[in-house]
């Protein structure tokens, strides 16, 4: 599997690293802004990307709405440290596939993105 | 001091801090008052619109910072011990707000070696905060009026289109 990880903060991005790892998906491309991983977003066709909601320049739902024009099926979670009711509508109005709240222990990142990918690859 | 301002962000940094940190207790050892600081900041719209502040004494920081990132943080290591304060500030601000909002690139600055060294004199809500990595602050500096006013009301804007 491939993974995506957009984020600006190093610590998170080695945080999800990690998380991935540990779960056998080692495959992935990390970017620090929204624009530059569009830039990578087609040479690695990613099954799954992690984006943080709030990004310098184009945003994560900005993000994900691009990469949906694009016609990509990828399984997306945005990442937000904020949990109101309309913050999650407006995700997934833009084409995620679910939303975790920051702060998470590596077990919530991991039961979130096993349940995201089952969600997107029917058995 | 009213620190109604402040309840949001207090409740927030715990909600935050207790998920790596034993949060019910301190440890008065890890207290070092004239140590250089930390100082991460994020300015917020919406609801509480303002500048939150989060300082830091180094030693807290890096035990902060390491147990938020699941590793050790070299003591010398400012890039990622200033990555890792400003992703925990950015968080205790999104989580305090209650609506939608935007908030600013977290700014964090470093105050290596200048002992004594500390916030200006604004006035703001400020109160001290502590945790088993030691003692932290954090202030909130609402926004001035004169800000809110840029972005006309709704009730402002059907006037001024009436009036054309």
């Amino acid at each position: 599997m491939r993974t995506m990880l957009i984020d600006d903060s190093r610590t998170m991005r080695n945080l999800h690293k990690g998380v991935l790892v540990q779960l056998g998906h080692p495959d992935i491309v990390e970017s620090a802004t929204a624009e530059e991983a569009l830039d990578l977003f087609d040479g690695f066709h990613p099954d799954l990307v992690l984006v943080d909601r709030s990004l310098p320049g184009m945003d994560g739902h900005a993000f994900v709405r691009a990469i949906r024009a694009r016609g990509s099926r990828a399984a997306v979670i945005v990442v937000s440290a904020e949990i109101h009711r309309r913050g999650i509508a407006d995700a997934i109005n833009a084409g995620a596939t679910t939303c975790i709240a920051k702060p998470f222990t590596p077990d919530i990142l991991a039961q979130c993105i096993a349940e995201t990918i089952d969600r997107v690859t029917p058995t | 001091m009213d620190h109604a301002h402040l309840d949001p962000f207090i409740a927030s940094a715990e909600h935050v801090l207790a998920m790596r940190i034993d949060t019910s207790h301190h440890d008065p050892s890890h207290s070092i008052a004239t140590e250089p600081e930390l100082i991460a900041s994020v300015g917020m719209t919406g609801t509480t619109p303002g500048t939150l502040a989060a300082t830091f004494p180094r030693s807290t920081a890096l035990r902060i910072a390491g147990l938020f990132a699941g590793t050790t943080i070299a003591p010398d290591d400012d890039d990622t011990l200033a990555d890792a304060i400003a992703e925990i500030t950015d968080i205790i601000a999104g989580r305090a707000a209650t609506g939608p909002h935007h908030r600013t690139t977290p700014t964090v600055t470093i105050r290596r070696g200048l002992l004594g060294a500390s916030i200006p004199d604004h006035p703001v809500f400020r109160v001290a905060c502590c945790c088993a990595a030691g003692e932290f602050s954090l202030a909130f500096r609402p926004a001035p009026a004169e800000v809110s006013r840029i972005a006309p009301s709704p009730s402002e804007s059907a006037t001024a289109r009436h009036q054309r």
